[in-house]
């Protein structure tokens, strides 16, 4: 669990701390505060094992990437916009690093640096790569480096990726569940490897939190299946009705909870990054998500970072802290302001305050 | 469920220091105009299910701190009894204050306290302490409220302590502690019309807010909130 986190020159953030932090996080804030980039400065730490493709997925999500004649199926990823200010000079960084329960520092330098490897010619640009960003991890007395070729299109530094993101990220030490993480072939497949184990049962119960007639959910594995759509790839049977119906024919509300559970069964001893938790959620069903989530993170070993901008959000996770009587380190509210040094925060107790007394965390 | 945000907010014990607060200030040409906006937010605990409030709730570390996290917050006051020992509830107070104002100064300055913290954001507030009646003595709202008993009542206001002691020999219950309490509403019951709340009494000028004594307590919350 980390305990602390420091930011520096990473997206909005010229240096920022998060201290104090519990199992349950929720981060609140102005929109373009800075919320879902501190999701991403974890995201990046924790993928100590040298793995930078959750790197490539960030750039997607946030469509930091540009086509071009020579792009050949996969995009060229604009780096620029990791720095601060969107700067990007020799020698430029950004650093991120953490404390975790047993005091232990763990960190991350990503600098752009002078390529001096002679074999980062590139075919289809017919260029040699002038820099390279380095990723430098260190953690106890541990270093491990891992660099990706840098090329310059438009004046801007990019790089791209060769093979095809994986899905599920169950070599990471966090998993981010952003918007684009609720696709069909994602929800299927982590399904697929939760299906007929313990965490089924989580899963059923999660499900009913929305739909309380639900009796089966079961992914269609018909061989003409495609993906084309959002939602889909499930059939779901209800009490009350005599033949499964399509999952895309309920709401939002039961796609939602199912990407979210089944991140939460794949989560196991590990971080999870939720951005806009209770996004299509109806505010009567948060109170049990929180309820649900909080279990399950205790029982699984997982630390929680989320966003929102809802009062219902932040209030019924209060709420559940004064009925569970949780303590007061291990769910906390930070509110992120930009420009300034650190977060604001309200421990358990001092949320449970402020949902009675209806002060404004956000 | 959308809240206004103010930022200037002052925390008292209960509904009853919210009313003499703004009378007072109105008396003193600091007018509240009604359906706008308040010049200063008074809450206290339990503020929204009009609960009773109360000092032990009040004086709690993580209840001051969560208001000085209040998103917008500039200004922060703590309005809060001496009862029978000022300097002792001043270090209760300095107690509850500490968590999050490591820096809060060790003395309480006789025109009330005004300083400048920070919120765990690193954001800068004013903060402020009113101990009632002057920050020195023992008593209460009431104790204050008596000194602006105006000058040509002083017989009366006399007349109704004498009678009040008398009351107590012949076996009024009432506490010592509250004796302070049992004398001013004595007073209030001969006033016109009999039985005003405190608030209503500085209305109908059975206390006279713009007295010398008073201006010391209006220039903290002027100070504080940059009336």
């Amino acid at each position: 669990m980390l305990k602390s986190l420091k930011i520096e020159n990473f997206r909005s953030f010229q240096s920022f701390e998060l201290k104090q932090l519990g199992r349950i996080n929720l981060l609140v804030g102005e929109n373009n505060s800075g919320k879902t980039s501190i999701l991403e400065a974890i995201q990046l730490l924790l993928c100590d094992s040298g793995d930078l493709k959750p790197l490539f997925e960030l750039l997607l999500d946030r469509g930091e990437y540009l086509w071009h004649e020579n792009s050949q199926n996969s995009p060229w990823f604009d780096i620029e916009h990791l720095f601060y200010n969107h700067a990007t000079t020799v020698n430029q960084y950004f650093s991120i690093s953490s404390i975790n329960q047993t005091d232990h520092t763990k960190s991350l330098k990503v600098l752009v640096q002078p390529n001096e490897d002679t074999n980062s010619y590139n075919s289809l640009l017919n260029q040699m790569s002038g820099y390279n960003l380095s990723f430098q991890w260190q953690k106890y007395h541990q270093a491990y480096e891992q660099m990706i070729d840098l090329f310059h299109i438009n004046n801007r530094l990019v790089t791209q990726l060769k093979q095809k993101i994986p899905i599920g990220n169950s070599n990471h030490k966090a998993n981010f569940v952003s918007n684009n993480y609720f696709s069909i072939e994602t929800l299927v497949e982590l399904f697929d490897r939760y299906v007929l184990h313990p965490e089924e049962a989580l899963i059923y119960e999660s499900l009913r939190i929305i739909e309380p007639g639900l009796q089966r959910i079961a992914p269609n594995h018909s061989r003409y299946f495609q993906p084309v759509s959002y939602r889909g790839g499930f059939n779901v049977l209800l009490d009350d009705q005599p033949q499964p119906i399509p999952i895309g024919s309920m709401g939002e509300g039961i796609w939602r909870m199912l990407g979210l559970v089944l991140a939460l069964v794949d989560t196991k001893d590990k971080v999870l990054l939720v951005d806009d938790i209770d996004a299509g959620l109806h505010f009567n069903t948060i109170y049990r998500m929180w309820k649900l989530i909080w279990k399950t993170t205790q029982k699984f070993n997982i630390q929680i970072f989320a966003t929102t901008h809802s009062r219902d959000c932040w209030e019924s996770l209060a709420e559940l802290v004064e009925s569970e009587n949780i303590d007061e380190g291990e769910i906390t509210i930070h509110r992120i302001e930009p420009g300034k040094p650190n977060s604001v925060l309200f421990d358990s107790e001092m949320m449970v305050i402020a949902a009675n007394q209806g002060i404004e965390v956000r | 469920m959308a809240r206004n945000i103010h930022p200037k907010v002052l925390l008292v014990e209960g509904d009853r220091d919210i009313w003499v607060v703004v009378r007072l200030l109105e008396k003193n040409g600091i007018t509240w105009e009604w359906g706008n906006e308040p010049i200063i937010q008074i809450e206290y605990p339990g503020y929204p299910q009009k609960d009773r409030g109360g000092k032990d709730k009040l004086l709690k570390s993580k209840f001051i701190a969560s208001y000085l996290n209040q998103r917008g917050c500039v200004a922060l006051g703590l309005l809060v009894d001496a009862d029978e020992d000022a300097s002792r509830r001043w270090q209760q107070v300095r107690e509850a204050c500490r968590f999050s104002m490591p820096n809060i100064p060790n003395e309480l300055p006789e025109t009330g306290l005004v300083f400048t913290t920070q919120n765990s954001g690193g954001d800068a507030i004013k903060f402020g302490v009113w101990i009632m009646p002057d920050n020195r003595m023992r008593g209460m709202m009431e104790n204050f409220l008596v000194k602006l008993i105006p000058e040509g009542m002083a017989p009366l206001w006399t007349y109704a302590q004498e009678v009040v002691t008398e009351a107590k020999i012949l076996g009024a219950p009432f506490t010592d502690a509250h004796q302070d309490k049992a004398n001013i509403h004595s007073w209030l019951a001969w006033q016109d019309p009999p039985g005003l709340e405190l608030h209503q009494a500085i209305i109908k000028q059975v206390f006279s807010p713009q007295k010398a004594e008073s201006q010391i307590f209006i220039n903290w919350l002027r100070d504080l909130y940059d009336l």
